[in-house]
């Protein structure tokens, strides 16, 4: 890893402020950030980092009548072993349970979660060996290159990469509201190819604190090839909202977690082994598969169909 | 039963029965200790005031040639010290290291071609830090002729494809990325067979490259220093760290003899070396560390990788069409084998330096049948796919194996049955093994025919078994030297680097046996450059190092009670004896003296037990079962029990013996669900040459196991005692497995990922 200047900010602005500057990238739980360093696959290399974990403050999990308020700096097994995760968005306490190994989700915070870059082979390769169009590149070499774990529904971006968030589509599904320095963002907006950020967020702007909807009806589905330490091949979650509505977004099919209208119709009137099915089929009925990830279609039906019956049978 | 009526027993094998210490467990090891406590130093860990780094330029691409370098502007960066080019005439001067066999894998250690992604090439950088050497690199510019490159090897074997390596064999008629005939043989008349048989059938098999040293980027670290002896010659004394368990400290003899030394002027450092096995493929850090050490007046020079560069290719591609003739009752009566396999970049274990090959056995296997008729045919070839060795380790059992479930399947047989019915050698291992495997497995409540049972909760239950070898590479004398020193402990030296294999561990606990010392007055230590000149693999670690650990300790034992017998009271060596490490009476075992203050005794052998060369004998078995549940919706296969039966002849260390087998099965595992080293087709750059993406199995997805061992004192090691070696790292019984589960077609090539399980079941399209 090469050198740069460690900064310990004493503010979520004071970090904002020093983050605006193009040389700066910010650390919580470094998970993410520093494997990236070592492996040197981005196309620049950060002279400081700016460490959030003096920012006070971020790290609680709190609650109004209708919401949960978590900070920006907790750990993703806090998430995980909250009692009040756990009753009012199930479905975010188990994506955070099965985010990684339990070393890194000691370490590992919430808000790196949302922002961890995408974990594409190409764009993630060591040495920037492929300079991809999230890299000022001309194409996505997963087109024609090996795109098993790619997407399913298409391109974002110029980019097939698929989400490898956990927490991605728990909060989109769950309706969260991604509080950022500057703005408020729905969390099914915030997740986007973006350069190479998997999000909306904009130089200087951090993630201060993620507000969730409660709601007694939510669960989570994750499918890997391992049992730890592994990135969805597809995850998926559902929630029912306060009107009564089942939200259904799927994961690691696409750049980012998407929403499956489609297959919500299919359960407006009640999830049934029938309906679940049906939501599961409509939920791949408009893929776009590459190569060699038609298996992946397979395994997004399921999902679907699961993580719905296990909302209602559980 | 070939092979077992000429093979006798020595020593004292076919005699003792009673063990205080063998085959007993709670016997802490040196190494287990050290590894497990943190305290065994490794490369990595080594430092020295003043050190500096050294890294070698990569190739960015799967296949390339420098035209032009230039390192004017690398040079000037500060905390650069030293860059070697390949036109450095010491570098090229270097001798090759030719360990045996062929000289066909010999290229230049610091050459202008690079023959994979990743592969060092053009030039070494030495600075004050890791950081400056990758900014030096960075300031080198090249002028790259970028080459065609081959990633499969049956891609290579076809004619008119890219000539990988021109050199190699400029006046063949052959493809040109092979460097030799094709390894053919026949028994019987294959044709006449088929004309017998009451079925014929076909079977495709496919193995991919696997990783096998992933843990530890590896260093290498070497200083010049004065000689002990204060450099009677002038010259002074070359420390670089070892990084082979065999033969005979092999990278340690690259280096002294590239620099036109002797090994008493090269001393050895670090045994260690985790999980990096023999370090065949990166054995230029070892030779070129000391050069650059030298270049700069002695200062310690660490030659180090980035994670991603220690990611290892290892395990060679290889690809089998084999078409079988059997009769109605199971009996194979004729097999025509054909095996495609890679050789790796280099044609041969990976270095550069190297060009040790082993691949008849592909061949062999089919020979361990009853089946008269036999052709095999095994083509090798190079290809861009990194370095690998070329060995085919003990995947020869695969197809047997495979030809024996299409037998079970075609017929509703039970596969065990077509095992017994078809393996000719080995008796009464195979039997003891099956037996003792089948009882733990509970096999004949388990079996069924193929796509009969489903789990309540929708997965396809499977189940499968198959038998391999467990070969003796005792090939290669041994030497073992033990002295029992005026404090009263016995102390034995070795010297190779440390791979997790615990065969001193082992063979403390002999020494123990037969000397009547107690475990922890027998001290096993490392002793730089000491040879102990063992080859062959890990079987060899219960085999020939046991044997001649008990043959060493055998004689000191009768010199020290020919010299001592008399301090006891006893008239003659017989009626005396060591007892927990005390010289005691025979007669009156009350009286005792201890050994200490005695004097120092010595005595040692080398030799290797009196068994023909490997293949040819086969005197232990081993058999595995597999139960798998197989989700029919996402293709996802979870392993339910996994069961090995192994005839270790006589355990030794059951720590380390059990903890081999559930090794093995967990990378057995591994390799049948998960792993393969994928490049991208349109560059040759590796693409998972990281934890994340390759994906060796966690602690969690170790599956359950109810390990047997088997004793039936037929190995050719102490005590009838054999090893474990590769035997269990085949993965093609999960896909037997999975086979029997999904009633449908064997899957063709691994892992079993869900893509091709779904497409066994029909839900997809098939791959290619």
């Amino acid at each position: 890893m090469r050198p740069f200047k460690h900064i310990q900010a004493s503010t979520i602005e004071e970090a904002a402020a020093l983050a605006a500057h193009e040389d700066v990238m910010v650390i919580a739980g470094g998970t993410d950030l520093l494997g990236t360093l070592k492996d040197e696959c981005l196309p620049y290399y950060p002279n400081y980092l700016v460490d959030l974990k003096t920012v006070p403050g971020l790290d609680t999990i709190e609650e109004t009548d209708t919401e949960l308020v978590i900070g920006a700096l907790v750990k993703l097994q806090d998430i995980a072993d909250s009692e009040l995760v756990k009753t009012h968005a199930q479905a975010l306490a188990e994506a955070c349970g099965r985010a990684a190994s339990p070393t890194i989700r000691n370490m590992g915070t919430i808000g790196g979660n949302i922002c961890q870059m995408h974990r594409c082979w190409y764009f993630r390769c060591p040495d920037n060996r492929f300079v991809c169009a999230r890299k000022g590149g001309k194409e996505c070499y997963a087109y024609k290159g090996d795109n098993r774990y790619h997407s399913i529904l298409g391109i974002e971006g110029n980019c097939l990469a698929a989400s490898s968030h956990d927490s991605a589509p728990a909060l989109a599904a769950l309706g969260a509201t991604i509080v950022t320095t500057a703005r408020e963002i729905p969390a099914e907006d915030f997740f986007h190819a973006n350069g190479l950020r998997s999000n909306v967020l904009e130089n200087g702007e951090l993630v201060k604190e993620i507000r969730v909807p409660k709601t007694e009806k939510s669960r989570f589905e994750k499918f890997a090839l391992r049992k730890s330490i592994d990135f969805p091949l597809v995850n998926c979650a559902v929630a029912e909202d306060a009107d009564g509505q089942i939200h259904i977004v799927l994961g690691a099919c696409y750049p980012s977690p998407k929403r499956m209208t489609d297959a919500e119709e299919c359960v407006k009137a009640g999830v049934t082994e029938e309906s679940a099915q049906a939501a599961g089929d409509a939920a791949v009925s408009k893929v776009m598969v590459l190569s060699h990830n038609e298996y992946k279609v397979e395994i997004a039906r399921t999902l679907v169909k699961r993580t719905l019956l296990r909302l209602v049978n559980e | 039963m070939p092979g077992m009526a000429e093979w006798k027993l020595e020593g004292t094998n076919d005699e003792r029965q009673e063990f205080k210490y063998v085959g007993t467990w709670d016997h802490p090891g040196r190494q287990s200790w050290d590894m497990t406590s943190g305290a065994a130093k490794y490369p990595t860990d080594l430092y020295r005031e003043g050190q500096l780094y050294a890294m070698c330029l990569r190739s960015p691409y799967g296949h390339a040639k420098i035209k032009k370098l230039d390192i004017s502007e690398a040079e000037k960066i500060e905390g650069v010290k030293l860059i070697l080019t390949y036109e450095d005439e010491e570098i090229a001067a270097m001798p090759k290291y030719i360990p045996s066999y062929f000289t066909f894998g010999q290229s230049p250690l610091l050459g202008t071609e690079a023959e994979f992604e990743g592969d060092e090439v053009g030039c070494v950088v030495v600075a004050e830090t890791e950081e400056i050497c990758k900014k030096a690199l960075d300031y080198v510019k090249v002028d790259w002729e970028v080459l065609p490159f081959i990633l499969d090897c049956r891609e290579a074997g076809k004619p008119g494809a890219p000539i990988l390596r021109p050199e190699m064999n400029p006046d063949s008629n052959m493809t040109g990325n092979t460097f030799g005939a094709a390894v053919k043989w026949e028994n019987g008349n294959v044709e006449e067979g088929f004309k017998e048989a009451d079925y014929i059938e076909t079977i495709e098999y496919g193995r991919p490259m696997w990783s096998q040293f992933r843990s530890m980027p590896a260093a290498y670290f070497s200083y010049w220093d004065d000689d002990p002896w204060g450099n009677p010659d002038g010259e002074k004394m070359c420390y670089v760290t070892n990084h082979a368990h065999f033969p005979s400290n092999g990278p340690l003899v690259s280096a002294f003899q590239g620099m036109g030394l002797h090994e008493d002027k090269v001393r050895a450092l670090s045994p260690y070396m985790a999980s990096r096995y023999c370090d065949f493929v990166e054995k230029r850090g070892a030779q070129l560390s000391p050069v650059l050490s030298k270049r700069l007046g002695g200062v310690p020079v660490k030659m180090v990788n980035t994670r991603r560069q220690a990611f290892d290719a290892a395990v060679p591609e290889t690809y089998f069409t084999i078409r079988i003739g059997f009769k109605e009752d199971g009996t194979l009566c004729a097999v025509h084998c054909k095996n495609v396999h890679q050789s790796g970049a280099r044609g041969g274990y990976g270095d550069k330096t190297h060009g040790h090959l082993v691949l008849p056995p592909n061949a062999q296997a089919f020979k361990s049948t009853s089946c008269p008729n036999i052709y095999s045919e095994m083509e090798y070839y190079v290809t861009n796919g990194a370095c690998t060795t070329a060995d085919p380790g003990k995947d020869m059992w695969e197809p047997v194996n495979l030809t024996f479930a299409k037998i079970a399947d075609t017929l509703g047989m039970d596969i065990t049955d077509v095992i017994m019915k078809n393996v000719i050698i080995t008796q009464p291992s195979l039997e003891a093994c099956m037996e003792a495997g089948k009882k733990a497995f509970h096999w004949d409540e388990k079996w069924h025919l193929a796509g009969k049972k489903v789990l309540p909760d929708g997965r396809l239950h499977g189940v499968a078994a198959r038998a391999c070898w467990s070969m003796t590479w005792g090939m290669i004398s041994y030497n073992i030297n033990l002295r029992l020193n005026t404090d009263g402990k016995v102390y034995m030296p070795y010297s190779e680097a440390l791979i997790g294999t615990y065969w001193p561990d082992a063979v403390q606990l002999v020494i123990a046996e037969e000397m009547g010392m107690k475990p922890e007055d027998v001290i096993v230590y490392y002793a730089a450059n000491y040879p102990n000149w063992q080859k062959g693999d890990a079987a060899d670690r219960a085999s020939t190092c046991t044997w001649a650990a008990k043959e060493a300790a055998i004689l000191l034992k009768n010199r020290v009670l020919s010299a001592i017998y008399m301090y006891v009271g006893a008239a003659s060596p017989e009626e005396a004896d060591i007892v927990d490490s005390m010289l005691t009476l025979k007669a009156d075992p009350s009286v005792q003296i201890p050994l200490v203050g005695l004097g120092q005794f010595g005595e040692g052998f080398c030799g290797k037990p009196s068994v023909p060369f490997q293949s040819d004998v086969v005197r232990t078995m081993n058999v595995d079962f597999c139960e798998v549940a197989v989700d029919p919706e996402t293709g996802l296969v979870e392993i339910l029990d996994y069961t090995a039966a192994h005839d270790f002849g006589k355990v030794i260390r059951p720590a380390s013996a059990m903890g081999q087998l559930e090794m093995a099965l967990t990378m057995a595992s591994g390799r049948a669900l998960r792993e393969e080293i994928i490049w991208d087709p349109n560059t040759g750059v590796l693409l998972n040459g990281n934890m994340y993406d390759y994906k060796v199995p966690t602690a969690l997805d170790q599956p359950p196991m109810d390990n047997v061992a088997v004793e039936t004192r037929c190995g050719g090691g102490a005590y009838g005692s054999t090893g474990v070696a590769h035997a269990h790292t085949n993965a093609g019984l999960v896909g037997c497995a999975i086979q029997n589960a999904t009633g449908g077609d064997f899957i063709t090539m691994q892992p079993f990922t869900p893509d091709r399980v779904l497409a066994a079941l029909g839900k997809i399209k098939k791959e290619g």
